[in-house]
C-alpha cells in the first residue's frame, strides 16, 4: 500500500494558493455580462415586455417565433454568452425571434393568475406579433414551465398558432422520477402562498439547490482549477449570475400551477380550467416538436414525453437530446445540434 | 401599561425556558445518535489533540493577519495580502515538505531497524497531526482575513462566489482531516473498517454535514430568541420613553395654563384648543395601544409561537438526525471502497481523487434519501410550521404597529386586489374597444363600397326610369 505524502501535502496547500488567486481574479471583475444579443422592446404591459431580436441575417423562416420562457428564473440563459447562445444560433439560421420577458413580480402581482399569463399576456403578445408582422399565425417555442403555458395556449387558441416547439416541458406530473415532482406532492401550497403572497425566488432556489446537495460545495472547489483561464472563469460567473437571478412568483399563478398540475395532474386528465374553459390537449392540432433532455433531473423525460400521445396533431415529433436541463441551451452540443435541428424543422413547416 | 409589562416579562421567561429545554433535548439526541460515551470520549481526545499541538505556525499566522488589516486600498490589500501569504506559504510548504520527507525516512528506518525505537517514534503520527492542525489554523486565519476584504468587491455576485469558495474549501479541508485518519492506518498497515469506525470522530464529521446543509439550529434559534427578546424589551423601553415625553409635555402645558388665569376668555379658549390638540395627538397612540382585549390576542399568538417552535425544533432535530445518518452511510461506503483498494495494492497519490469519490457517493446516497416518503413529508411539515411561526410573528407585529401611521400588509392586500381587478377590467375593455373599432372599420369600408355600387345603379336607373336594386356589399 503506497501513499505519496509529498504529493498530498502539495495538493492540499495548493488549494490555499488557488483561493488567494481566486480572490485576486474575482476582485478585478466589475461586470458580468449575460444576454447581450441585441433586441428591441416592441410591446409592454406593466412589468411584462415583449422583445424582438435584431437580425442582421436574412430571414428565411417567415413565420415569427415567440419564445415563452418559464416564470422561474430568467430567459437570459438562452443567450448566456455569445459563443453559447441558443438564440443567436436561431437568428443566424434565419428565424425572426421574439421573446417574452416576465419581469420581476412584486407583492402587487400576488393576485395574477395562470389565466392572466396564458389568456392575457401571451395572447396579447401573439396578437401584437400577428398585427405587426405579415403573418396570421405565430410559432410558439415554450421552455420548461413556459412550454406548459404554450401548450395550454395552443389548446385554447389553435387558430393563432402555426407550429409548437416545446423544450424540456413538464406535461405529465404523475411521475415521481424527479425530486421536485416527489416533493411537490406533499407541499402545503396554500400555506406557502397565503404567507408569502408572491413566492420568493430564494425559496424556490433553496429547493433547487437540494436536488444536487453536494454540487454547491464541490463546484466551488472545481472552479479553483480554472482561475487562470479568464474565459472559463467568466463562463462560470455568468452561470452563477443566472442561477442567482430568480424572480418571485405571482402567488395565485403559483398556487394553481402547483395544485392543479403538480399535485392533481389536471392537464393530462383534461380537467384543467382556464378563464372558464376546459383545456383539451386534443385541440393542439398544429405541428409539434417536443424536445426532452435524457439526463434532466429537474423535468424528467417521463414528464415530457407523454405530450406526443395526448395532442391531436398529426405531424408530431419527439426529439431526444443527450444532456441535462440546462445543457439543452448552454452546452456545446446544443449549439451544433439542437438549434439547427429546430430551425430546419420550422423551415419545413413555414408554408 | 403595568398589565402589559407583566405579560411581556412572563412571555420572555417562557421563551427562555423553551430554548433551554430544546438545547438539552438536542444534546440528548446527539448523544443517542453518536453513542453517548463515544461522543464524549471522541470530543475529549480531539480537544486534547488541538490544545497540545497548536504551536507551529501560531505567531506567523497572527503577524500575517495584522499585516492584511493594516492595508489601505483594495489594490494594496490584494497585493499586500497575496504577496505576504504567497511568501509565507512557500516557506511553509518547503518546511512541510522537508518535514514530511524527514519523518517518512525516519519512520521507515526506525520501524524496519528498531521496533523499540518505532514505539518511541509513534509520535510521528502526532507530528503529522501537528502539521495538520497548524495548517488548519493558518487556513482559518487566512480565510477570516479574506472574508473582511471581500467587502471591497464591486459586485455582490463575485463577493458571494468567493464566500462560497471559502465555504467549499472549509468542507474540503474537513474531509481531508477524516481522510488522514484513514491514511495513518494504512501507513501503519492496520487499516480496516473496524479500526476506522473506532477512530471515527462523529462530532467532527457532523460539522462537515452542518456546513453542507447549513445546520446550526441551536445557535440560530438562540439568536432568534435573543433578538426577539431584545425587540420586546426595546419596545417596552420606547413606550416608557414616549410616555415620559408626554408626561413632561403635559406638565409644561399644565403650568402654562394655570399661569394664564384669570385672562381674556377668547385667548384662553384658543390656547386651550391648541393645548388639547397637542394632548390628543401625543397621547392617542397610548390609548389605542392599551385597548382592552388586544393583550389577550397577543398572548394567544405568543402561545401559538411557543407551541410551533417546540414542534419545529423537534422535527428539525429529526431531520438533522436523518441527514447525519445518511452522511455516515455514505462515509462508510467510501471507506469500504478504500479498504478494497488497499487490499488490491493501489497507490494513493491524490486526495482530490478521494474527495471526488466522497462527493459522488454522498450525492447518490442523499438523492436516494431525499426521494423517500419520510423525507418528503418531514420537509413539507417543517416548511409549514416555519410559515405558521412567521405568520404568528407577523400578526403580533401588526397588533403592535396598528396604532402607528404605518400601512399594514393586510391593508396593502386590499389595495393590490383592487388594483388587480381594475387592471383586468381595463384590459378586457381595451380588447372590447379594439374589437369594436375593427367592426366599425369593417362596416365603414363596406358602406363605402355599397355607396360606390349604388351610385352606378342610380345612374342607370335614372336613365331608364327604374329604381336602383339593392346590391350585395363587397366583402373584404
Amino acid at each position: 500500500m503506497k501513499i505519496n505524502t509529498d504529493n498530498l501535502v502539495q495538493e492540499f496547500t495548493q488549494t490555499a494558493q488557488r483561493l488567494m488567486k481566486g480572490y485576486e481574479t474575482l476582485s478585478k471583475i466589475n461586470e458580468i455580462d449575460v444576454a447581450t444579443a441585441e433586441k428591441e422592446l416592441v410591446w409592454k404591459d406593466g412589468k411584462i415586455s415583449l422583445f424582438r431580436y435584431k437580425n442582421e441575417n436574412k430571414i428565411t423562416v417567415q413565420t415569427p417565433i415567440l419564445i415563452v420562457y418559464a416564470l422561474v428564473n430568467r430567459q437570459d440563459m438562452m443567450d448566456i454568452q455569445p459563443d453559447r447562445s441558443y438564440i443567436r444560433n436561431l437568428l443566424s439560421l434565419g428565424l425572426d425571434v421574439y421573446i417574452m420577458d416576465w419581469g420581476y413580480a412584486t407583492q402587487a402581482d400576488k393576485f395574477t393568475t395562470l389565466d392572466d399569463y396564458v389568456n392575457g399576456y401571451i395572447d396579447d403578445a401573439v396578437d401584437f406579433i400577428r398585427e405587426t408582422s405579415a403573418s396570421e399565425k405565430v410559432s410558439l417555442m415554450g421552455v420548461c414551465q413556459g412550454g406548459t403555458m404554450s401548450t395550454i395556449y395552443s389548446a385554447l387558441h389553435p387558430e393563432k398558432v402555426k407550429n409548437l416547439v416545446t423544450l424540456v416541458t413538464p406535461i405529465d406530473f404523475s411521475t415521481n422520477d424527479g425530486l421536485l415532482f416527489r416533493w411537490a406532492k406533499d407541499m402545503d401550497v396554500d400555506a406557502i402562498v397565503d404567507h408569502y403572497g408572491t413566492v420568493p425566488g430564494e425559496f424556490l432556489n433553496s429547493g433547487f439547490s437540494m436536488l444536487k446537495p453536494m454540487m454547491k460545495s464541490a463546484k466551488y472547489m472545481t472552479v479553483l482549477n480554472s482561475l487562470d483561464d479568464e474565459n472559463k472563469m467568466m463562463n462560470f460567473l455568468r452561470m452563477e449570475k443566472w442561477i442567482a437571478d430568480s424572480p418571485d412568483q405571482a402567488g395565485e399563478c403559483f398556487r394553481q400551477f402547483m395544485k392543479d398540475l403538480y399535485q392533481e395532474n389536471k392537464l393530462v386528465k383534461g380537467e384543467l380550467e382556464l378563464g372558464g374553459k376546459k383545456v383539451d390537449l386534443k385541440n393542439v392540432t398544429m405541428p409539434l416538436l417536443n424536445i426532452y433532455a435524457e439526463e434532466d433531473h429537474l423535468v424528467p423525460p417521463s414528464a415530457t414525453k407523454p405530450l406526443n400521445n395526448l395532442v391531436g396533431s398529426k405531424d408530431k415529433e419527439l426529439y431526444k437530446f443527450k444532456g441535462g436541463h440546462i445543457g439543452v441551451f448552454v452546452g456545446s452540443r446544443s449549439q451544433k445540434e439542437l438549434a439547427p435541428a429546430v430551425a430546419e424543422w420550422l423551415k419545413k413547416r413555414d408554408k | 401599561m403595568e398589565k402589559s409589562k407583566t405579560f411581556f416579562d412572563t412571555w420572555i421567561e417562557n421563551q427562555n425556558k423553551v430554548v433551554n429545554n430544546w438545547v438539552e433535548m438536542n444534546e440528548k439526541i446527539q448523544g443517542q445518535m453518536a453513542g453517548g460515551e463515544t461522543l464524549q470520549k471522541g470530543t475529549e481526545l480531539y480537544n486534547d489533540w488541538l490544545k497540545n499541538q497548536m504551536n507551529m505556525f501560531n505567531s506567523i499566522a497572527k503577524n500575517a493577519k495584522n499585516g492584511v488589516n493594516a492595508a489601505e486600498s483594495i489594490t494594496e490589500n490584494t497585493k499586500a495580502a497575496t504577496d505576504m501569504y504567497n511568501n509565507w506559504l512557500n516557506t511553509q510548504m518547503e518546511a512541510a515538505n522537508k518535514w514530511s520527507e524527514t519523518m517518512k525516512n525516519l519512520f521507515t528506518d526506525f520501524y524496519t531497524q528498531n521496533q523499540q525505537a518505532y514505539k518511541t517514534f509513534g509520535t510521528v503520527t502526532n507530528m503529522q497531526d501537528a502539521w495538520m492542525n497548524a495548517y488548519k489554523m493558518m487556513n482559518e486565519n487566512m480565510t477570516n482575513s479574506f472574508k473582511g476584504l471581500t467587502n471591497n468587491f464591486s459586485l455582490d455576485s463575485t463577493k458571494d462566489i468567493f464566500n462560497n469558495m471559502l465555504k467549499g474549501n472549509d468542507v474540503y479541508q474537513k474531509v481531508y482531516e477524516f481522510w488522514t485518519n484513514a491514511t495513518k492506518s494504512m501507513q501503519s498497515g492496520n487499516f480496516s473498517m473496524e479500526n476506522f469506525k473506532n477512530a471515527f470522530d462523529p462530532i467532527g464529521y457532523k460539522t462537515i454535514l452542518d456546513k453542507l446543509f447549513g445546520f446550526d439550529a441551536s445557535g440560530q434559534v438562540k439568536e432568534f430568541f435573543n433578538n426577539t427578546t431584545r425587540t420586546i424589551q426595546d419596545f417596552q423601553a420606547n413606550m416608557h420613553k414616549m410616555s415620559k415625553n408626554f408626561q413632561d409635555m403635559y406638565q409644561g402645558e399644565g403650568n402654562l395654563l394655570s399661569g394664564m388665569l384669570p385672562v381674556d376668555m377668547q385667548a384662553m379658549t384658543e390656547m386651550y384648543k391648541t393645548y388639547f390638540n397637542n394632548l390628543r395627538s401625543s397621547f392617542s397612540p397610548f390609548f389605542k395601544l392599551a385597548t382592552p382585549g388586544k393583550e389577550t390576542e397577543l398572548a394567544e399568538v405568543a402561545m401559538d409561537i411557543v407551541d410551533n417552535y417546540a414542534l419545529f425544533m423537534m422535527k428539525g432535530a429529526q431531520m438533522q438526525h436523518m441527514i447525519y445518518n445518511a452522511g455516515n452511510k455514505a462515509m462508510e461506503e467510501v471507506m469500504n471502497d478504500l479498504q478494497n483498494k488497499v487490499k488490491d495494492g493501489a497507490e494513493f497519490t491524490s486526495f482530490q481523487a478521494f474527495y471526488t469519490e466522497w462527493t459522488s457517493t454522498n450525492e447518490r446516497i442523499y438523492t436516494e434519501f431525499f426521494n423517500t416518503d419520510e423525507f418528503s413529508q418531514l420537509q413539507a411539515d417543517l416548511i409549514k410550521i416555519d410559515l405558521e411561526i412567521k405568520n404568528s410573528y407577523q400578526k403580533q407585529m401588526e397588533i403592535m404597529l396598528q396604532p402607528f401611521p404605518i400601512v399594514l400588509s393586510k391593508q396593502m392586500d386590499e389595495v393590490y386586489e383592487t388594483n388587480y381587478e381594475l387592471r383586468k377590467r381595463v384590459r378586457s375593455l381595451e380588447k372590447t374597444v379594439k374589437e369594436l373599432q375593427a367592426m366599425i372599420t369593417d362596416q365603414a369600408y363596406n358602406k363605402t363600397s355599397d355607396v360606390a355600387v349604388h351610385s352606378e345603379e342610380e345612374h342607370k336607373a335614372s336613365s331608364n326610369g327604374k329604381a336602383p336594386k339593392a346590391t350585395a356589399s363587397a366583402k373584404k
